[in-house]
């Protein structure tokens, strides 16, 4: 245990680098789209736009270490809502202007901007107010950094000094990881184990609620639309 | 083994404790599904009564058992426990510090009382079958009668007297039930059967009003007027208890000041002698307060047992089904006078005491005078019912609770059991009722005839049958009682010695005129028949229960004394001091705590006082025991002479002295002119009072002060309307125009448009917000 | 003269740094979002436009969950799943409604030919 070899410690540096770059790569393509779903005359093309963003903020709770809700925003976002969607804009396309929209009026795009751009301050002002820890501060987090900067060391052990924060360093992530571990066990097993888990225990009424709920969205989807036979 | 004993106790306990809840609710039970099941209940409704009712019956057998080992599991004889009853009870309401409580009180008296409540009424119901069968409410029936058990059993397991007038009240509602449950009967007045037969029926009743549901409005008035008694001695009771919680708040009595356990021990540690009351210049004691509040409460039990001056209402009361008239009007509910009386023995002072005899002694008399005259068969046995009851009063009265109670016991037995043979009678008779169309019965229907003889001997005290014992305690108390104290205490026990030799006349004439002789009547006769074994089942059980040994304890008891039931098994043993063991099971069930206390007060005086004591109780118990087998020898012989034998006819003795003879037959068949006397008397006196009250009500206060104040709020009425008119009404105008302005111009953001909404919304929430973040 | 406090300049300082590791990151998106979701319902005629609008609002709140959920969760004392669980029931009732309004516009279609919202105003007095 302990020291890094050379090669993975260059790894690790590029696929943090690599995730950095996909992160705001998704970032960027969720906010374009989302303005796209906002701006675009033709509806269909928001329709595709949304699909996108869907797409981004699924990549999004990826990076959040939300896979499993990342599956499923693509599945029922992206594969259920977004169909619906379409169909709905096709049932509705028989009018003359078709897809397209009419040109929104003034008074409805000021007012829109400014009631965004109100909430959008006040949520900025929240988040800058915000008193909690920016930064992960899992023991993996921690100890990711650290073996960071010991791989940094590793790079010159002649430096002054450098030979005792080795060993320092070695000792920290030994320690943070010893605590990770214990908090794996802990909390049985991470990621979706864990997620079901709460789900179907903690959370077991709620969701059965919920598959109600679903089933009578269903019948008054059906109900409403149904067209009514006398 | 104290864990042991410790787990037998507590099991106890929950029997105690549950057992009365589950014997009261199961006739509940009855009477709710077999009203809420309607018509489909229709079929079962006998079988369902039945079952629950025996139930009960086990429930109660269990509960009795119990209660006698509870308490004397681990204490030789009359211990305090034992003396205690259980109780088990909830608070029901609280009015500052004052609780009344509600629960269940087990003791001796009331879970033997349950199993002759709860055994009776099972019987009854077994006959019931064969006696009511085909009547269009027979359903309705079978559930009033588990009614009537529900509100009795009440009554018996009450554990304050708040309570016993609750269900004391509720058992008023099932005699009603039961007196008028052919209500749709016309008066006699228009039966062309009693009219066939008017000129053989006793004169003094007012065939105008004997309807069933005019003898269930007078059953209920004539109880009113006991009840208005009851109520205002229960209030006198309260006011004394909380007299002396007041004066001393360690008794506890505050929680529960009506609890009989409560009033007992106030009675016991002298608690009412301590508190003085003030009303204008007098002052008095709480015990002046308890006598008058003991003669108020028992004023209930004479309306309930159909004591005098208020009987009347019991003879017109058989108008109900014959079935009915046995559990309540004869067995149970009557006798809840009798249970009352006995659960306030304990508190009643000499003078209440010597009240209540007196009342009993003149009861038992004028109701034997009575039935000696009557022709009806039922009639016979309600007037003698409410001369038993009499008794009953007469042996509380002179002070042996034992006596009454037993009394209470073996009549509700007999009599339950006669008028069961009666509606046999009546019923193979074809609702025939007048014994001068009977005769010769008695080859026709041998077991019937069987169970008659048995209740008659018993009730005319006959040795070896149940009554003997009981009505010779009764006697044999009375005359103690008037040895000693003398003078006006001699009345009851003279009148109680008639009585006894006038039983056995009338009930043996009943006997010989019925069920002896030739048939008066060949019609009837012919197609008078046995009736089926559902109905002479019951009536030979009940018949086995007239004998005496079930009741003299040498069946079960050990100490191989004749008749435990007299005083004497109860006090002593040859060293002075009180018996360790009860004499037999039953002797437990009947002696009162207070009873015991008092004989154990005596023990100590020393031996020679309870030599005294015993001698001068054995002297009064020979005489008479003596004087009544005398009176009943008498009773019978001249009976047999006038309607066995034919010997002498009572009509030529009545034309041979008209001035005594046919002036007390008059005053007999007239019933001492008491029901004329209400009817005529008192019912218009009281229509005139309320008359008055009428012309008082109307005249003064309807046309004077209330139209007066009527005509007065019609001017500041008239006032008002203009200032309403012309400011008020105004003021709400100029409301509705400023509404309606500010309406026209919020109207104009209503645009209808869910996105002004949707903006209007979240710009607001958003100004907000900011508003938040940057003040 | 000073800046004023509400400014978001720390924001500024934490904006890009840690990449994916940065809690701030995710809220400013879900905050963009939000608005971008809000603008959309406000200013669209059409009726799905709307419904987009709504999701998108769903999505920035979900986001929100999500990230608190990682960042924050291990503090707060919830075991950072609670988060998640929220994001996922934000989902479902997301699913629902949309059936629901969608079935909306359409019997909104049948009766008035259109689904611009504009020309729907039955709700005026």
């Amino acid at each position: 245990m302990g020291s890094l070899t050379g090669a993975s410690g260059a790894l690790l540096a590029a696929r943090t680098m690599l995730a950095t770059l996909l992160f705001w790569f998704i970032m960027i393509l969720t906010v374009a789209s989302a303005v796209m779903v906002v701006v675009a005359r033709n509806i269909l093309h928001s329709a595709f736009s949304l699909a996108v963003t869907f797409l981004g903020v699924a990549g999004l709770y990826i990076f959040l270490h939300a896979d499993f809700l990342a599956a499923v925003q693509l599945i029922v976002y992206v594969g259920g809502i977004i169909v619906l969607v379409m169909f709905a804009i096709m049932f509705s396309a028989h009018t003359q202007e078709g897809t397209v929209e009419p040109p929104r009026s003034i008074l409805a795009l000021g007012a829109g901007a400014i009631v965004a751009g109100v909430v959008f301050a006040a949520l900025a002002m929240l988040i800058n107010r915000l008193q909690v820890p920016f930064h992960e501060t899992t023991p993996r987090a921690q100890w990711q950094k650290l073996e960071g900067r010991l791989y940094v060391l590793q790079g010159n052990p002649h430096a002054p000094g450098a030979a005792d924060q080795i060993k320092s360093l070695s000792a920290e992530i030994a320690a943070l990881k010893k605590q990770e571990a214990y908090r794996t066990t802990v909390s049985a097993k991470p990621g979706e184990y864990a997620l079901g888990h709460v789900l179907l225990g903690e959370y077991l009424l709620p969701f059965e609620v919920a598959s109600i709920l679903i089933l009578a969205a269903l019948v008054g989807a059906v109900v409403i639309v149904r067209k009514e036979t006398r | 083994m104290g864990d042991a004993l410790h787990q037998a106790m507590s099991t106890q306990i929950q029997v105690l404790t549950w057992a009365p809840v589950v014997i009261l609710c199961l006739p509940l039970l009855t009477f709710l599904i077999l009203l809420i099941g309607g018509r489909k209940m229709d079929k079962g409704a006998d079988y369902f009564a039945i079952g629950l009712m025996g139930l009960a019956f086990l429930a109660s057998v269990l509960l009795f058992f119990v209660n006698l080992s509870y308490g004397g599991a681990d204490h030789a004889g009359w211990s305090s426990a034992q003396a205690r009853p259980f109780v088990a009870s909830f608070d029901w309401m609280q009015f500052g510090n004052v609780r009344l409580p509600m629960g269940v009180l087990v003791d001796n008296l009331s879970s033997f009382m349950a199993i002759v409540v709860t055994g009776l009424a099972t019987l009854v119901l077994i006959y019931s079958i064969f006696y009511m069968h085909g009547d269009s409410m027979y359903r309705r029936y079978f559930g009033f009668m588990g009614f009537f058990c529900f509100a009795m059993l009440g009554i018996v397991f009450s554990s304050n007297l708040l309570m016993t007038f609750i269900f004391w009240e509720l058992v008023g509602l099932g005699s009603y039930f039961l007196i008028g449950f052919w209500f749709h009967k016309p008066s006699v007045a228009r039966d062309h059967h009693y009219q066939e037969l008017k000129a053989s029926y006793a004169t003094g009743i007012d065939e105008r009003y004997l309807s069933p549901a005019h003898a269930q409005k007078k059953a209920f008035v004539m109880n009113r007027i006991g009840d208005f008694g009851f109520i205002t001695g229960v209030s006198l009771f309260l006011v004394t208890m909380l007299a002396v919680a007041k004066a001393d708040p360690s008794t506890g009595f505050n929680a529960g000041p009506l609890d009989w356990t409560n009033l007992y021990a106030a009675k016991e540690a002298n608690a009412f002698a301590s508190v003085q009351f003030q009303l204008f210049r007098f002052s008095f004691t709480g015990i002046d307060l308890l006598t008058l509040a003991g003669i108020l409460t028992f004023m209930g039990a004479i309306g309930k047992s159909a004591q005098f001056p208020l009987h009347t209402w019991l003879p017109d009361a058989m108008q109900g089904p014959t079935t009915g008239s046995s559990i309540i009007h004869a067995a149970t509910m009557v006798a809840a006078g009798v249970y009352l009386t006995a659960r306030i023995h304990p508190l009643l002072t000499e003078g209440s005491l010597f009240f209540v005899a007196m009342i009993g002694g003149i009861t038992a008399f004028l109701a034997a005078s009575m039935a000696m005259v009557q022709w009806d068969l039922k009639a016979v046995l309600a007037y003698s019912t409410i001369s038993q009851l009499g008794y009953m009063m007469l042996g509380l009265g002179s002070g042996s609770y034992t006596a009454g109670v037993a009394h209470l016991y073996t009549h509700a037995i007999f009599k339950c059991m006669l008028f069961l043979c009666a509606g046999s009678v009546i019923h193979a008779c074809h609702h025939l009722q007048d014994m001068n169309r009977m005769g010769g019965l008695r080859k026709k229907m041998p077991l019937t005839f069987i169970a008659t003889c048995a209740g008659v001997l018993a009730i005319s005290g006959v040795p070896l049958f149940s009554g003997f014992y009981s009505k010779d305690m009764i006697l044999a108390s009375a005359l103690s009682s008037a040895l000693d104290h003398g003078r006006l205490h001699w009345a009851p026990y003279i009148l109680g010695q008639l009585t006894a030799a006038l039983t056995t006349f009338y009930m043996c004439r009943m006997l010989f005129w019925s069920f002896f002789g030739t048939p008066r009547d060949k019609h009837v006769h012919e197609h008078c028949h046995e009736s089926p074994a559902v109905a002479t089942g019951p009536l030979l059980i009940l018949a086995v229960l007239c004998l005496g040994f079930w009741w003299s304890g040498t069946l079960f008891g050990h100490t191989g004394q004749f008749a435990p039931l007299t005083l004497e098994a109860t006090v002593l043993d040859a060293h002075g001091k009180l018996a360790a063991e009860p004499a037999g099971w039953i002797d437990a069930a009947m002696v009162s705590p207070v009873q015991r206390e008092e004989l154990s007060a005596l023990a100590a005086q020393g031996e020679h006082a309870v030599h005294e004591h015993h001698h001068r109780h054995h002297t009064a118990h020979i005489w008479a025991t003596g004087l009544s087998l005398l009176g009943v020898l008498l009773g019978a012989g001249l009976a047999w002479a006038i309607y066995g034998l034919k010997k002498l006819d009572p009509d030529e003795l009545l034309a041979r002295h008209p001035a005594t003879l046919g002036l007390a037959w008059q005053l007999c068949a007239q019933l001492w002119f008491f029901d004329r006397l209400y009817q005529d008397g008192i019912v218009p006196l009281a229509k005139r009072f309320n008359r008055a009250f009428y012309v008082f009500d109307f005249g003064v206060i309807d046309q004077t002060l209330v139209d007066g104040w009527s005509v007065a709020i019609r001017i500041v009425a008239g006032a008002a309307r203009n200032i309403d008119n012309w400011v008020v009404d105004k003021c709400v105008d100029a409301f509705g125009v400023v509404t309606w302005l500010l309406g026209a111009v919020a109207r104009t953001l209503q645009a209808g448009r869910i996105q002004y909404y949707v903006a209007l919304t979240f710009g607001a929430v958003a100004v907000l917000l900011l508003a938040l973040l940057l003040i | 003269m000073p800046l004023p406090s509400a400014l978001p300049l720390p924001a500024i300082e934490n904006l890009l740094s840690g990449g994916p590791d940065n809690l701030f990151n995710y809220l400013v998106l879900g905050a963009l979002l939000f608005a971008a979701g809000i603008f959309a319902m406000v200013s669209r005629r059409n009726a799905v436009g709307i419904l987009m609008g709504v999701e998108l609002i769903l999505n920035a709140s979900g986001i929100n969950f999500v990230a608190f959920a990682r960042f924050g969760g291990h503090e707060t004392g919830f075991h950072g799943y609670d988060g998640q669980i929220f994001a996922l029931f934000i989902i479902v009732l997301a699913a629902a409604e949309a059936a629901v309004a969608l079935a909306l516009v359409l019997a909104v279609f049948q009766t008035h030919r259109t689904i611009e919202m504009d020309r729907v105003d039955e709700l005026k007095m």
